[in-house]
């Protein structure tokens, strides 16, 4: 019997103007960090000195430095830009192939409001310095427990929505948002897994090794799973819409994707090629990768095809245009991020700008220019009338494509460069550029350049913002639009083979409930041992915990998100263990939660800087790095001189570190200040003998007890032998 | 390095959620016909109240 | 045409499409114009068909139909019973094709042959935008089946069958279940989870064994310990539930006391799955759980090829195909639709132009122009008079006759014949020794034998070493690439066969036709054209107006050879006036002034010709003067003579006909002592018997009723086919007329095939017994295994793909048709 109802198109509309404000923020933020970490050491007599201080100004202030928003753009942009424009599709495209309005109207509320909640809240947080410095999950334990909860919100109305469709079939679309949800909740919270503090802190369940190697399997799924399958379930509903084409191959378009699910989830590990990872976990990550070409390439072709015997009208049709470079780019970063993982290309482009380039042909590429070209076919449709300038698409589409060419190709050269001026020897085995600063002033041009990518992508955008809002002032908001589609009738006919999964057949939720919990179960009994038995990280018998004021110095190195630019990871490469000193251990980092090894460097490693200067360098530099590194693209850190060590926590901290199982002897949390103010008052005499008069309460005396404690355990004896830790 | 069981037992659990939303799809005959909705998703039109309307919505115009 | 798509993948269907179109090509169905065809709103129409549909379409804002493809339009077509859409109201059709039907909803799934494309999925399934009464219609284009529930009360079967024909795509008639059932098995879906579980299983177990592999050290012992355990657990359920199918059949081998490729192969799959436990548990190894996910899931990667290559064809027949469903009964009240089974004696029948007459019977009214070709082989149809009796299985061509049932169809003549030679003919057909089963046979005891050997030769060295050397033996002894290379190299074959329009039944036939060394051709039907007449004016001969006359007054006649004669000319229409047909006799009438008359040589005042056998003659008189006749007879198929050269190349070539001599054009393709006419259905059977009595391998191709039993006999039985709904009998193989040239490529190819599938075992052999001898060694660590199998197998379904469509393509190219 025929029913009548109506598409939501009102959350529709929500989401999409939450991902236009949003990705227009999350690019302004991208744009200024950009500027920031270049514009430095700028002085006053370059011509453009004016112009780049409004954002050195900004670097100089506490809460807008570089390692601060850094991590809201990368926030912004994924969760805020790609995350609103997914829910924009899924709930767009959801609806019209199931034939049925979303589950339940609320719960579409409740999941846009919450979400955009906390994307305000991670707006506030970031910049206030509270983060858990794990990239793209940086937002502290409160906030993940909201994600948590929304995106169960989520799920219950998707597959609330699955559960009441008109339509039997799941195209294949629907199969990528499944995929999508399913995935990403379980990385959150394996990844998110933390002991708290007070509400806006907390320490990483794991440490060390252990915690990156979780890190990096959410890191590498997180974009799997959040920025590739949500958006490749799009491409497969838009990319036909818009060609008014069948997808080129429905059949490819399945096998891309258990393809996909089956390989992606394995790949994680190609993170930390050469770090301290076991040899075998890290080559798996490799093969793993290397698989996913297949997969990834079929899908692209799959999308490109679409438009055979249609070329003629990607020409006039900008929607088409954008589309058509996003699958490219999705082509390119896909085959590019396997590459990336052989040891020898990481062996070059790891902690480099190459990296920086990659995801941005990904993120630019891929989910920007399919989101612009959504978006570009949505307004039109849903409000009714005509898109109020091609023209106008079109200029955003060349501006934004020059965008990415302008961002990519200099930092493409500037990792390059990089990479080998840091491996450069001198015939009698020196190394040519000792100076890390050297090797950073060489690639000036490259961060200016992509500044400037930055700044037309974002202007595109712009022209996108006034173009729809040209469009929407044409039209109006079909709300809700009609729909009628007959139900399913009950008395489906499958292929009579028993009737035992009949029952199956049409409660699809039930099952997969059912396999869940019965998975779950399996998976406990698994996991089980693996807390029963002790740790098998080779340790070294004098790593000890951090002091007090040591482990408040991490905290401000949290904070700042010095992880943004300094590594802690010394490869096991001449040309680093020649710079930096001995290559890092795992058995170093077995007390730090969470782990610091960080993704880039814009400055030098630290994992060795313990000791390799006075206490004095440390207080000078911190305060103006260019008194001691002439040209530095550092900023300072003025409000580390005043911000007095929070003391009152200390002792809450020691007994989150002890219930972490990180070895402070009974009652430690006791002594702890009294343990922070001698080791305080130590430093200040320190410093004294260079001529420098400083309060023992303030932030910097901490930071400097945690830089020169930084990998100093292991000089203690030159021998050095593993056991078991207990 | 125990913690890659935590990994391997997650990632697992997932695996298998999928295998059997796999052998679900199979056995319902999701996958029977790799062609017909390709096309489907294609001609989602205004609903036909008349002829007369009818005739006036293209879909995907 | 449009009916081969039945035959034809759809995409060369679509090719065929556009081939087709040169000139203007027709929006609506590609088909080229005339140059004075019909135009509408700036576009091109071959006919007003095509328009009509085009108008329907766009009124219904459907016209994305022409955006999806191009000209993806199918014509309308004339002949078939089809087209008669009250049928579909008759309960025993109904009932077979409606699923279900509730207060006024009904659903019903049709079969429709014309659906090949994008746009004709797209136009099938917004039906309801189209006919406000349909409420879902749904397409499932790999059954060519539509599935539409609409309101009946509001818009009856019949008007929606009607609607289906007007825009081209109309149902078949006979959508009976049980020909489905009869079809080839296409790919179970059981088969894709077990497929699905296997390969999910390879995977992770892949994942947990390379550790072992990438070297981790002692500190992850307990970590490699936790993998092999995981390892255990995925293999479970590939042991338990993917790879039943071989052990089933293993044992359905072993229960026949006979040895078949299974055998060895669970053999294998045990030795991996024990031997492997065996060693986790007690700590010995890593096992072999890679080796065994990965061989079960190749090997059922090869059963999936197998069912996937089957061709969605009905190869086989009963009686019930040939018949209508449905006759119509002449009563006092009028005409009511029967099953033929219900007709008694003394019934009086209506049966129509193109329809089958389903009983023995007398004709009582109308002129009878029964077509026996498909019983008899008689090459023109026969004049019957009232009086008459006709015997069932000819068609009438012509005007409706009616009929006087004489025995009721359980003893008709044509239920007689097909019980002859249909009936379990197939049990005679001499067995052929399957290659694969030999290859076993000497296999398996080759593997017994060596793990036997092995087994005791180290029971004297080290009795420690006895268990892990035999299993390992076991192990890389499995068969699994053997097993592979049939299925594929086969599949190709009947896949590229397929595509030039030879469908063969299943893998096996393409072994039988490579050891064909004798063919046998029917003539009516076969060589020559069903439809297709060639014309020779005998006598003084005409001028262009005299043959327009002729041809504008057969244009007034429903007789078939009148039909040959319109269409055998160009000449230009004119009217003709005082029209009169002579029943039996011909046709008179006035064009441009003069009187005209065509028919036999009495009614034309003529002396009738030397008659040549399979020929008939239309004599022609203008103005009362007799001109002379044309002679009338079925056209040879194009490439035939090229076919018949070009196989006697590879094999003897016979020709068997029902007639008493044979025509010239067909004559010299043959040797002279290899023709025999007058052959009776009987003695076709008995010369092919006496072929392979002789020592050989017999391909018999024919395609009537009368050459069943032939078929049957045959060792590979093959049928010409003009259309997927014409008559055939039960066959190995269908051939599609047009593609007779293609048939002696094609047995070329099927030898090919076989010499492929040769090389692969020996490819295979190779690996086995390198692997053999590492294991002989007792040095096959898990490694060595896990590479060599996929190895292996990877390497020989590789090989014998290329290499079919390597010596496909050598053929095609070697000799362009």
């Amino acid at each position: 019997m025929i029913e009548r109802f109506q598409y939501d198109n009102k959350i529709v509309k929500a989401f999409m103007m939450a991902t236009i404000v949003f990705g227009i923020v999350g690019m302004l933020v991208g744009f200024i960090v950009a500027v920031e970490l270049v514009a430095q050491g700028t002085t006053t007599d370059a011509w453009y000195y004016w112009l780049v201080r409004p954002f050195t100004w900004m670097n100089e202030q506490e809460w807008l430095s570089f390692g601060r928003l850094r991590p809201l753009h990368t926030n912004a942009i994924i969760f805020a830009f790609v995350g609103n424009g997914m829910f924009a599709g899924i709930y767009y495209s959801l609806q019209r192939l199931l034939k049925a309005r979303m589950f339940n109207d609320g719960l579409s509320w409740l999941h846009f409001w919450g979400w955009q909640l906390i994307i305000v809240a991670a707006a506030i947080t970031l910049p206030l310095g509270i983060t858990t410095s794990k990239e793209y999950a940086e937002l502290e334990w409160p906030i993940d427990i909201a994600i948590t909860l929304i995106w169960v919100v989520f799920g219950i109305n998707m597959f609330g929505t699955i559960l009441k469709r008109r339509e039997r079939h799941l195209y294949v679309a629907i199969w990528f948002y499944i995929a999508t949800w399913v995935t990403v909740a379980m990385l959150h919270i394996v990844n998110s897994m933390a002991m708290p503090v007070s509400l806006f802190k907390s320490y990483s369940m794991y440490a060390g090794v252990q915690d990156a190697l979780v890190q990096w399997w959410y890191g590498h799924n997180a974009v799997a799973f959040f920025l590739t399958t949500p958006y490749l379930g799009l491409m497969y509903y838009f990319m036909p819409k818009a060609a008014n084409r069948p997808v080129y191959s429905y059949k490819l378009s399945i096998i891309h994707f258990w393809a996909l699910i089956f390989i992606y989830i394995w790949a994680g590990p190609h993170h930390l090629l050469y770090s301290s990872l076991p040899d075998w976990a890290q080559s798996l990550g490799t093969v793993f990768s290397i698989m996913l070409i297949a997969p990834s390439w079929g899908g692209m072709l799959n999308g490109l095809l679409t438009l055979r015997g249609a070329w003629d009208r990607v020409r006039e049709e900008p929607v088409l245009k954008f589309m058509v470079v996003a699958i490219t780019a999705y082509g390119m970063s896909t085959l590019e991020g396997p590459l990336l993982s052989t040891k020898f290309l990481n062996s070059i482009s790891h902690f480099t700008d190459w990296t920086i380039a990659h995801v941005h042909v990904g993120g630019l590429g891929w989910n920007g220019f399919l989101t612009f070209g959504m978006i570009y076919w949505l307004v039109p449709r849903m409000w009714g009338t005509k898109l109020y300038s091609k023209s106008l698409a079109n200029a955003h589409f060349w501006i934004g494509t020059l965008g990415i060419v302008f961002y990519a190709i200099p930092l493409y050269f500037a990792g390059f460069t990089q990479s080998l001026m840091w491996k450069q020897f001198t015939p009698d085995g020196y190394l040519v550029y000792k100076n890390f600063l050297d090797t950073v002033l060489q690639i000036k041009y490259a961060y200016w350049m992509r500044s400037l990518g930055g700044l037309l992508f974002l202007s595109g955008a712009l022209i996108m913002v006034y173009n729809v809002w040209k469009t929407i002032a044409s039209g109006k908001l079909i709300a809700n639009e009609d729909a009628e589609a007959p139900a399913l009738e009950k008395n489906y006919v499958g292929e009579s083979s028993g009737h035992w999964h009949r029952w199956i057949e049409r409660r699809p939720i039930q099952m997969l409930v059912v396999s869940l919990v019965l998975v779950a179960a399996g998976g406990i009994i698994e996991i089980i041992p693996t807390f029963l038995i002790e740790s098998n990280v080779p340790t070294i018998t004098q790593v000890k915990p951090y002091t007090p004021l040591e482990l408040h110095g991490r905290d401000i190195y949290v904070m700042e998100g010095c992880y943004t630019c300094h590594s802690q990871m010394v490869r096991p490469f001449r040309s680093e263990t020649e710079r930096y000193g001995e290559y890092s251990k795992a058995g170093e980092f077995i007390y730090d939660h969470p782990f610091q090894w960080g993704s880039k460097r814009t400055g030098p490693d630290l994992h060795r800087v313990g000791g390799k200067y006075p206490d004095s360098w440390h207080y000078y530099h911190m305060f103006d790095p260019t008194s001691m590194n002439a040209g530095s693209l550092m900023p300072p850190y003025a409000h580390m001189y005043e911000n007095l060590i929070d003391k009152e926590m200390i002792p809450a901290k020691i007994r989150a570190m002890q219930g972490l199982g990180v070895p402070y002897p009974e009652g430690f949390d006791q002594q702890a200040v009294a343990d922070l103010e001698a080791q305080a008052a130590k430093i200040v005499a320190n410093l004294k003998k260079d001529g420098i008069e400083a309060s023992p309460d303030v932030d910097i005396i901490a930071l400097i007890a945690y830089l020169q404690r930084l990998g100093t355990d292991i000089k203690q004896q030159p021998a050095t032998q593993v056991v078991q830790a207990q | 390095m125990n913690v890659i069981f935590l990994l391997i037992a997650a990632s697992t659990l997932v695996a298998v959620i999928f295998l059997a939303a796999f052998t679900w799809a199979v056995r319902s005959g999701q996958f029977e016909d790799d062609r017909s909705p390709a096309v489907r998703i294609l001609g989602d039109h205004k609903p036909t109240i008349t002829k007369t309307n009818a005739t006036t919505t293209k879909p995907n115009a | 045409m449009f009916v081969m798509s039945g035959l034809r993948g759809t995409d060369d269907f679509c090719h065929v499409e556009k081939v087709v179109a040169q000139k203007v090509p027709c929006y609506h169905c590609g088909d080229s114009c005339k140059e004075d065809h019909l135009k509408f709103d700036g576009r091109d129409f071959c006919c007003q068909g095509c328009k009509a549909v085009y108008g329907l379409l766009q009124e219904s804002g459907l016209c994305d139909y022409y955006e999806l493809a191009d000209q993806p339009g199918v014509k309308e077509q004339r002949d078939s019973t089809e087209l008669r859409p009250e049928l579909f109201e008759l309960p025993e059709v109904r009932d077979k094709l409606v699923e279900y039907s509730e207060d006024g909803i009904t659903r019903v799934s049709l079969t429709i042959p014309q659906m090949h494309c994008s746009s004709c999925i797209w136009l099938l399934e917004n039906l309801q935008r189209v006919e406000p009464a349909i409420i879902r219609s749904r397409v499932r284009f790999s059954e060519k089946e539509l599935s539409i529930t609409f309101r009946e009360e509001q818009f009856g079967l019949r008007a929606l069958v009607e609607l289906l024909r007007r825009i081209g795509y109309a149902p078949l008639l006979n959508t009976d279940k049980d020909k489905k059932a009869r079809r080839g098995p296409g790919v179970p879906r059981i088969l894709y989870v077990k497929l699905g579980i296997a390969a999910f299983a390879f995977g992770n177990i892949m994942l947990f064994s390379f550790p072992e592999y990438l070297g981790a050290d002692g500190s992850d012992a307990m970590l490699l310990k936790g993998f092999q355990y995981l390892s255990l657990a995925f293999s479970i359920p590939v042991l338990l539930f993917s790879s039943t199918d071989f052990f089933t059949s293993a044992w359905a081998g072993i229960r026949a006391r006979q040895v078949n490729i299974d055998q060895p192969i669970a053999l294998g799959i045990l030795a991996l799955f024990l031997r492997s436990t065996f060693d986790v548990i007690l700590d010995i190894g890593p096992g072999y759980f890679d080796s065994l996910a990965g061989l079960v899931f190749f090997l059922l990667v090869g059963r999936w090829y197998q069912a996937y290559t089957y061709q969605a064809l009905s190869f086989d027949r009963t009686l019930s195909d040939f018949l209508p469903l449905v006759v119509l009964r002449r009563t006092v009240s009028g005409e009511e639709a029967v099953s033929v089974g219900e007709l008694k004696e003394g019934d009086r029948i209506v049966v129509r132009d193109q329809e089958l007459i389903p009983v023995d019977s007398l004709l009582r009214e109308g002129i009878g122009n029964i077509d026996n070709s498909f019983i008899t082989g008689e090459p023109l149809p026969v004049r019957r008079a009232i009086g008459d009796t006709i015997r069932a299985g000819g068609r009438q061509r012509g005007a409706a006759i009616e009929l006087e049932v004489l025995r009721p169809f359980q003893q008709s003549h044509l239920k007689k014949l097909w019980e002859e030679h249909s009936g379990g003919a197939g049990q005679q057909r001499p067995v052929m020794p399957r290659m694969i089963d030999a290859v076993a046979r000497r296999f398996t005891l080759a593997v017994i034998l060596v793990s036997v050997f092995a087994g005791i030769y180290w029971a004297g060295r080290d009795a420690s070493m006895v268990w892990p050397v035999v299993t390992a033996v076991l192990i890389v002894a499995c068969p699994c690439a053997l097993a592979l290379s049939m299925p594929f190299t086969y599949g190709h074959t009947m896949r590229l066969l397929g595509r030039r329009g030879v469908f063969l039944r299943d893998a096996e036939v393409v072994e039988r036709m490579a050891h064909v060394d004798a063919v046998v051709f029917d003539k009516t039907g076969t060589l020559t054209a069903r439809e297709a007449y060639e014309l020779r004016f005998v006598g003084v001969p005409l001028t262009p107006i005299e043959e327009q006359r002729v041809r504008s007054l057969a244009r007034n006649s429903a007789h078939p050879l009148s039909a040959v004669l319109y269409n055998g000319s160009k000449a230009e229409i004119a009217d003709a006036i005082e029209v009169e047909e002579t029943a039996g006799q011909g046709i008179e009438g006035t064009v441009h002034g003069l009187r005209v008359r065509i028919g036999s040589h009495l009614f034309t005042g003529g002396a009738a010709g030397a008659v040549e056998q399979g020929e008939a003659q239309v004599h022609v008189s203008i103005a009362g003067l007799h001109r002379g006749f044309f002679a009338v007879r079925k056209r040879a198929r194009s490439g035939m003579a090229a076919a018949v050269k070009g196989i006697e190349g590879q094999a003897a070539t016979f020709l068997l006909t029902g007639d008493s001599n044979v025509d010239a054009d067909v004559a010299h393709a043959f040797r002279a002592g290899n023709m025999h006419t007058a052959c009776t259905p009987t003695d076709k059977s008995a010369f092919v018997k006496r072929l392979q009595g002789e020592g050989h391998r017999v391909m018999m191709v024919g395609d009537g009723l009368n050459d069943a039993g032939a078929l049957a006999q045959s060792d590979v039985g093959m049928t010409v086919s003009e259309s997927s709904a014409a008559l055939t009998p039960a066959s190995d193989a269908i051939l599609d007329a047009r593609s007779l040239d293609h048939l002696p490529l094609a047995l070329q190819l099927t030898r090919k095939a076989r010499r492929i599938v040769m090389a692969s075992l020996v490819l295979s052999l190779m690996y086995n017994v390198t692997g053999v001898s590492f294991a002989v060694a007792g040095k096959l660590t898990p490694l060595i295994a896990a590479v060599l199998m996929p190895l292996s197998s990877v390497t020989v379904v590789g090989f014998v793909t290329l290499a079919t469509m390597w010596s496909a393509h050598r053929l095609w190219k070697g000799n362009p048709s």
